[in-house]
């Protein structure tokens, strides 16, 4: 039942974060609040799930009062119409988070899945010295990872002006 | 419940994050983007306290959390829409 409390809030957080990403509505963040305050709740942390809702929600709600008056003198035809991702970026930031992802899901595959079974209770397998531990030990993932950053970087360059 | 829950649902969020921030270029695009990424990396703060049951990381999750709103606010204030003259 937990399980599948936290599988609920946790789809509700990720959707709002895909929304807050793809098209950033005023309303993305409010639901990413509102996923999250229950998995603080599930993990006993009330007073954090009410921080999460207060501080979000407030943020998002000068967000939409700033964003509309910045709308108020634009012009109405198309002029929030968002622009279009070039392929270039896309493909910088593809490999910037699969380069993340490779290094994140490498060191805790290392430390949780290849364990094979479930951990004894009061283990000490994955905790938090032992991933710093994984980290500093592949410190050949780690040059990798900086290296796509560096390199998504330089590709991506500086938006570029229109006049 | 494990750890490691949470440890994907906060990855999951750091990268969507992570992707917005390169991927849009319009400050409120980015500015949720990063909010994303906050609220990612205190929810890792957040299992933590409850599996190794320390309180004090609560007091970092709520700074963190507040850093993440304070930060919105002042982005969207300072960074408004500009002006769509282009195709």
């Amino acid at each position: 039942m937990t399980i599948a409390l936290f599988a609920v809030f946790a789809a509700v957080a990720l959707a709002a974060g895909v929304a807050a990403v793809w098209r950033a509505p005023t309303w993305a963040p409010v639901g990413l609040a509102l996923g999250l305050a229950g998995v603080m709740l599930l993990y006993e942390a009330t007073g954090l799930a009410l921080l999460t809702v207060a501080a979000v929600g407030a943020a998002a709600l000068v967000m939409s009062v700033a964003r509309g008056q910045a709308r108020g003198g634009a012009p109405a035809d198309g002029a929030t119409r968002p622009a279009a991702l070039g392929a270039r970026r896309i493909a910088a930031a593809a490999g910037v988070i699969g380069g993340l992802s490779f290094v994140l899901v490498g060191t805790w595959a290392r430390q949780f899945l290849w364990t094979g079974r479930e951990l004894a209770p009061g283990s000490g397998w994955g905790e938090l010295p032992g991933l710093a531990g994984a980290l500093a030990g592949a410190p050949g993932l780690l040059g990798v990872g900086l290296v796509i950053v560096v390199a998504a970087a330089a590709c991506a360059g500086p938006p570029r002006h229109r006049i | 419940m494990p750890i490691t829950h949470v440890y994907y649902l906060a990855s999951g969020l750091w990268l969507l994050g992570l992707a917005g921030v390169l991927l849009r270029r319009e400050g409120w695009a980015r500015t949720l983007a990063l909010v994303v990424m906050l609220v990612g990396a205190a929810t890792v703060l957040v299992g933590a306290a409850r599996t190794w049951g320390l309180a004090d990381i609560h007091g970092l999750a709520a700074l963190l959390l507040a850093l993440a709103g304070a930060y919105a606010v002042v982005l969207a204030t300072l960074q408004p829409e500009p002006d769509q003259e282009g195709p």
